[in-house]
């Protein structure tokens, strides 16, 4: 058990790892319909995010669809 | 008896609707959801967000209420000044869609104009279309920068009429006129319609389509205006179709026949 820094969305912040993608989502409380994430640039497909460990200065981006033009 | 209206073409695939819209700038989702519904449009743009972390959990989602079942959803890039950006925030969209490839481009280069930056606008249509997504791209209407992006194997080239925003209609129907006349994908204008004629000058120049959000969704009355905007481009349609009479400068031709009026002397 370790408190690493990580970036979601721009903003600096503490977990404890061991953490999973799926484990961070439920933390954050994002269940409102589609998003998407990526992580350092990389796609993370939702079947992956179980999976998928964060990593200490891991730079995420959660996304989802707004009204644009 | 031949069909005047025949339906939009991207990609093999086809859209009832030449009236693209856009879901930014209304009131509220209630609003949105009225005026793309009355505006009959089958492709519907959204732009890709971060998600308020921890912040109104119970406000509804904008897919939620238009339908990715009942529209075409086309993510844009909007507010990306890079090519790197505009590609990230597309392959997360295609992500957010269940692998939905087709998308629009669009790089800025200026926030206060926000006019297109052709030059980053290729480069990442490039990189995209190498990754498979089918790619709508904004750009000005520079006749070549829109065959490159055409060359480049873009599926619809947009360009714009006038700035984002501001209403201005076709500021220069010469450019466009040669985009068209040049182009083998279609060409739908996107950025600057105004009112429902912009709409209609649009496709009587030729354009394939129009895209429009601005101008509906500031309209006093944007159901209103998404119905008139509907019609607009359905006529502009038609009359293109149709193919208009010449122009004759100042030459009258009359509408009645010349013999037998019984106010002349014959």
């Amino acid at each position: 058990m370790k408190e690493i820094e990580i970036i979601i969305n721009g903003k600096s912040i503490s977990v404890t790892e061991p953490i999973s993608l799926q484990q961070l989502i439920k933390q954050l409380e994002i269940n409102k319909g589609k998003f998407a994430v990526d992580i350092n640039g990389q796609i993370i497909p939702k079947s992956e995010y179980q999976n998928c460990d964060i990593r200490e200065h891991d730079n995420i981006e959660i996304v989802v669809a707004v009204g644009g033009g | 008896m031949k069909e005047p209206y025949a339906p939009l073409i991207i990609n093999n695939k086809e859209y009832r609707s030449r009236l693209l819209v856009g879901t930014g700038k209304y009131k509220d989702l209630v609003e949105t959801r009225d005026a793309i519904e009355a505006s009959g449009a089958d492709i519907v743009t959204v732009a890709i967000r971060r998600t308020n972390i921890g912040q109104n959990k119970d406000e509804p989602n904008i897919l939620e209420v238009i339908s990715p079942d009942k529209y075409t959803i086309l993510p844009n890039t909007a507010g990306c000044y890079t090519a790197e950006d505009a590609v990230r925030t597309l392959r997360l969209a295609r992500e957010l869609l269940n692998g939905h490839s087709l998308v629009k481009l669009e790089v800025l280069g200026d926030p206060d104009t926000l006019y297109p930056n052709v030059g980053e606008t290729i480069k990442a249509a490039e990189m995209l279309v190498k990754e498979g997504f089918d790619v709508m791209a904004y750009t000005s209407d520079d006749p070549i920068a829109a065959k490159e992006l055409e060359m480049i194997g873009c599926s619809a080239v947009m360009p714009l009429a006038s700035l984002i925003g501001s209403g201005m209609g076709i500021i220069n129907p010469w450019n466009l006129g040669i985009i068209i006349e040049n182009a083998n994908v279609p060409i739908i204008v996107d950025a600057g319609v105004g009112t429902a004629s912009d709409a209609a000058i649009a496709m009587e120049l030729g354009c394939a389509g129009v895209l429009t959000n601005t101008a509906i969704a500031k309209a006093k009355n944007p159901v209103f205006m998404a119905m008139a905007m509907r019609e607009a481009v359905h006529a502009g349609y038609m009359a293109h179709s149709a193919g208009r009479m010449e122009k004759q400068i100042y030459t009258a031709s009359p509408s009645s026949p010349e013999l037998g009026n019984i106010a002349s002397n014959n």
